[in-house]
């Protein structure tokens, strides 16, 4: 009975939010034995075009679709070369015009290791598993407002990190995201054909993406690209509205600047910015971020420890003599 | 550095490992609901053929169409059994696949393509470049490039008319099928020779000429591929009207003769029924921009608020005469008699602002339960709406009381005259007072479920549950108390999302209730025991 249609893009959120803001999680920087680095982040992802399958189209019924949220972050460094980390949005979708409500709330919590596996000259190898979980039972099959799809994933991450000199470095990642089928609040659905059932399959995620740019203990300033692409094949049929089961693919560019603060106690500011260039099924978003993060030295004897900085860049295999050029009147 | 990857090598190997693992993964459900047990009838019904059918169709009438078949001991039979022999001699998976999937019964397996085929093709149609919507053409039900539309729009109404032809259709068809089985008493070639021996299917008890399969593929392919005619879906239809047709001859319980028969039985009442749905008044339901207009007009001359649409390009209101279509259980008068006996309260009225105020306490303050009971019941754009909705609810008690195919059909076919009547009924009311939506009054009121292009009252989700659940239950009486709180629930439904006043609900399930009473007073004549 719904006349009007709708669609959506969180996907972007659960996957590129944290790829493009917590630079944790797909870069190839670590944090040092004994050292937390915890974050908040608000970010704003809308868009008023999107790709219905192949077809560019606007929807005056929904307008513009703004999807806010406020994502906690952590990365704990267990070693040198094996991180913990996690992220926890609570996100709200809102749409500027039709009769709508957009939806709030707490999303997944996800967590994840990463361990840097080879080091040969500037080239590191890292290695990266996790997964997320539901953190409560918010609306999944409600999109483009629900917030998020109410699957458990588990994904694989491969990592190439290559330092340059003048504190530039590449990196290149891949994903692959695994996904749980979840369960509706209704018992049928078509998706290419009809299910009668509450339970969807989600198709698997593939993810690929590189930055290059200055790494640097104080600056950071990045050129980032990322792809999706969905393992299922369907689209969004004409003027429907998407499905959880849906192909959400995209290309995107983006750019990550940052700064740490030294009358703020080295309180590192971020700034991100993105866009998708082409997608199917997603929307044309914009997206933007700002971010505050602070790191805490947990190791008990900091002046004997190795290494003397909090961030350990796997190129500088001998990091403690100035890898991340850290100023000893910054960091007593 | 050699050290380093040696060192590493397992962990290497672990995760690439993983990854392999992980993208080999094969995604399926155990269970995609359309599993159906084989039939197993406790009650044969062998003396349907005395049944009341829809259009007064009788054995007379296919006097020319079905002959007396020949006898068993012909040379002509003695051929279709060697047939049957080498049919099934080349049983292999595809066949093994429809042979247990047609043992589900025809009529229910129907149901489930006819309610699959409504959910694919319930999408409104885009706006045009000119802000404009296209009506869905028959004439044209491919255009699917976005410069027209495709067809159909299998939006409720269109679908409540849509079960309720093929349920009557097969209904009517299975009737004939039961007559000339009794008439005729072929047995099953496997009772001929008993060197047939049935795959997978249990001996068949009943008759076998003509083939009961046959009759229903027929009836059924031959008003689907009319009610959805994209080639896809026609193609579609036709691979499941071709399973069903032979199935039982590659099990080895049904000769060429005994299909042949059925199929054209099938056709010969498809025609019949075909005839009253072509000139039901359906054509004239969409209306036009003067009818349109003539609705707002007459509701405003009365000191009401009118109907609009909420569309940012105001989209003409779905199906504005459907109202006027032909109904099943009641003639015009007892229909408009019956659709205007619940007048809603005045746009005008204290009692009207209060319910607003009502709703808008219900989106402004929604509840996870409550998102979940809009959700379970919105069946929206894209599945197989509220008279689908309960037929699968309906499977379930059908499949439960292990019916023969003619009772499970009359009784989707009371069911789904019921919900048909509801919608004639319920657009006859819409139009009629022409009310409009909470967010028309108040546009804070933010739904929590797509708000429908035509106006509030009455609730089509509750006319369509009340005429269900009261059919349901007389056919069903142990199931009668969940079917009366489902079909509270679904009306309630409607309130919670924001798209109905408490009125509409009431109103809904009032008239429903009386439209279902009309089809139970069918089933109470109708020859059934």
């Amino acid at each position: 009975m719904k006349t009007f249609t709708k669609f959506s893009l969180w996907t972007l959120l659960t996957f590129t939010t944290f790829l493009a803001n917590a630079q944790m999680m797909n870069d190839g920087i670590f944090m040092a034995k004994g050292n937390l680095c915890g974050g908040i982040t608000y970010m704003n992802d809308s868009w008023n075009k999107y790709w219905e399958g192949a077809l560019y189209r606007e929807n005056k019924n929904l307008g513009t679709l703004t999807i806010q949220s406020v994502v906690l972050m952590g990365n704990y460094g267990i070693s040198d070369r094996f991180n913990l980390m996690f992220s926890l949005p609570y996100i709200s979708t809102k749409a500027s015009a039709g009769t709508s409500q957009g939806m709030s709330g707490v999303q997944d919590l996800t967590m994840s290791v990463k361990y840097r596996l080879i080091q040969a000259h500037n080239l590191s190898v890292i290695g990266s598993i996790g997964g997320s979980i539901p953190t409560n039972n918010y609306v999944a099959d409600y999109l483009p407002f629900a917030i998020g799809m109410q699957s458990k994933t588990g994904f694989a991450r491969g990592i190439l990190y290559y330092t340059l000199p003048a504190n530039l470095a590449l990196t290149v990642h891949g994903t692959y995201t695994a996904r749980s089928n979840m369960k509706a609040d209704r018992e049928m659905y078509y998706a290419g054909k009809g299910y009668f059932t509450s339970e969807m399959i989600m198709p698997d995620i593939v993810n690929f993406g590189g930055k290059f740019g200055h790494y640097s203990y104080r600056w950071q300033l990045e050129a980032t690209y990322d792809q999706q692409i969905t393992q299922g094949t369907l689209d969004i049929r004409r003027n429907d509205m998407p499905g959880l089961c849906d192909k959400f693919d995209y290309n995107k560019v983006g750019f990550i600047a940052a700064y740490r603060v030294p009358v703020l106690k080295d309180l590192q500011i971020m700034v991100t910015g993105g866009k998708i260039l082409s997608g199917r099924n997603v929307g044309e978003s914009t997206t933007y971020s700002i971010g505050i993060s602070k790191y805490i030295d947990f190791r008990k004897n900091k002046t004997a420890g190795i290494p003397s900085g909090p961030i350990c860049r796997p190129g500088d295999m001998n990091h403690k003599s100035g890898g991340m050029e850290v100023k000893k009147e910054e960091h007593k | 550095m050699k050290m380093i990857i040696t060192e590493n090598i397992k962990l290497t190997l672990s995760a690439m490992l993983l990854v392999a693992v992980m993208s080999s993964c094969e995604k399926y459900l155990d269970r995609d609901g359309t599993e159906l047990p084989a039939l197993s009838p406790t009650n044969l019904d062998a003396n349907a053929g005395s049944w009341k059918t829809y259009t007064a169709t009788t054995l007379a009438d296919y006097a020319s169409v079905v002959t007396t078949p020949d006898a068993v001991t012909s040379d002509k039979y003695k051929q279709e059994i060697e047939e049957v022999k080498t049919e099934v001699s080349k049983i292999d998976d595809a066949r093994r696949d429809a042979i247990r999937y047609w043992s589900g019964g025809g009529v229910l397996r129907w149901n489930q393509i006819m309610r699959e085929l409504v959910a694919k093709n319930n999408l409104p149609p885009a706006e045009n470049e000119q802000g404009f919507y296209p009506i869905p053409s028959s004439a044209d039900p491919n255009n699917l490039n976005g410069t027209g539309t495709a067809f159909p729009f299998s939006n409720p109404p269109y679908a409540a008319r849509a079960y309720s032809y093929v349920s009557v259709a097969q209904y009517d068809a299975l009737v004939i099928a039961m007559a000339l089985k009794a008439k005729y008493a072929r047995k099953s070639p496997n009772a001929v020779d008993v060197n047939i021996v049935p795959v997978i299917l249990a001996a068949p008890k009943l008759n076998s000429f003509p083939s009961e399969d046959a009759v229903m593929a027929a009836v059924s392919y031959e008003f689907l591929k009319r009610l959805f005619p994209q080639s896809a879906d026609t193609l579609f239809l036709y691979k499941k009207k071709e399973e069903q047709k032979w199935f039982k001859l590659w099990a080895g319980v049904s000769t060429r003769s005994d299909i042949e028969a059925g199929e054209k039985l099938g056709k010969a009442v498809f025609a019949k029924v075909f005839a009253r749905f072509r000139t039901d008044g359906m054509a004239n339901a969409v209306g036009a921009q003067s009818k349109w207009d003539s609705l707002t007009k007459r509701c405003e001359e009365r000191g009401e608020i009118a109907w609009k649409s909420m569309e940012t390009s105001p989209r003409p209101p779905m199906l504005a005469l459907f109202g006027n279509v032909m109904t099943w259980n009641m003639d015009k008068k007892n229909l408009t008699d019956i659709s205007t006996s619940v007048p809603p309260l005045s746009t005008n009225s204290e009692g009207f602002k209060a319910q607003v105020a009502e709703v808008k306490s219900y989106t402004d303050n929604p509840t996870r339960e409550r998102i979940a009971i809009v959700h379970y019941w919105a069946d929206g754009a894209g599945t197989q709406t509220p008279p689908g909705h309960w037929n699968q609810i309906a499977e379930k008690y059908i499949v439960a009381a292990k019916q023969s195919e003619v009772r499970m059909a009359r009784n989707l076919a009371l069911l789904n005259t019921a919900m048909m009547d509801a919608s004639v009924s319920c657009w006859y009311t819409k139009s009629f007072y022409y009310c409009p939506r909470p967010s028309q009054i108040d546009n804070s009121i933010k739904t929590l479920t797509g708000l429908p292009n035509f106006p509030s009252y009455t609730s089509g989700h509750s006319t369509f549950s009340a005429a269900a659940s009261t059919v349901l239950s007389y056919l069903f009486p142990d199931g009668a108390t969940t079917f009366q709180a489902q079909a509270d629930e679904a009306s309630k439904s409607r309130l919670y999302g924001g798209i109905h006043y408490k009125m509409d609900c009431e109103g809904g399930l009032k008239i429903g209730k009386m439209l279902g009473d009309k089809a139970i007073l069918r089933g109470q004549s109708d020859g059934v025991q």
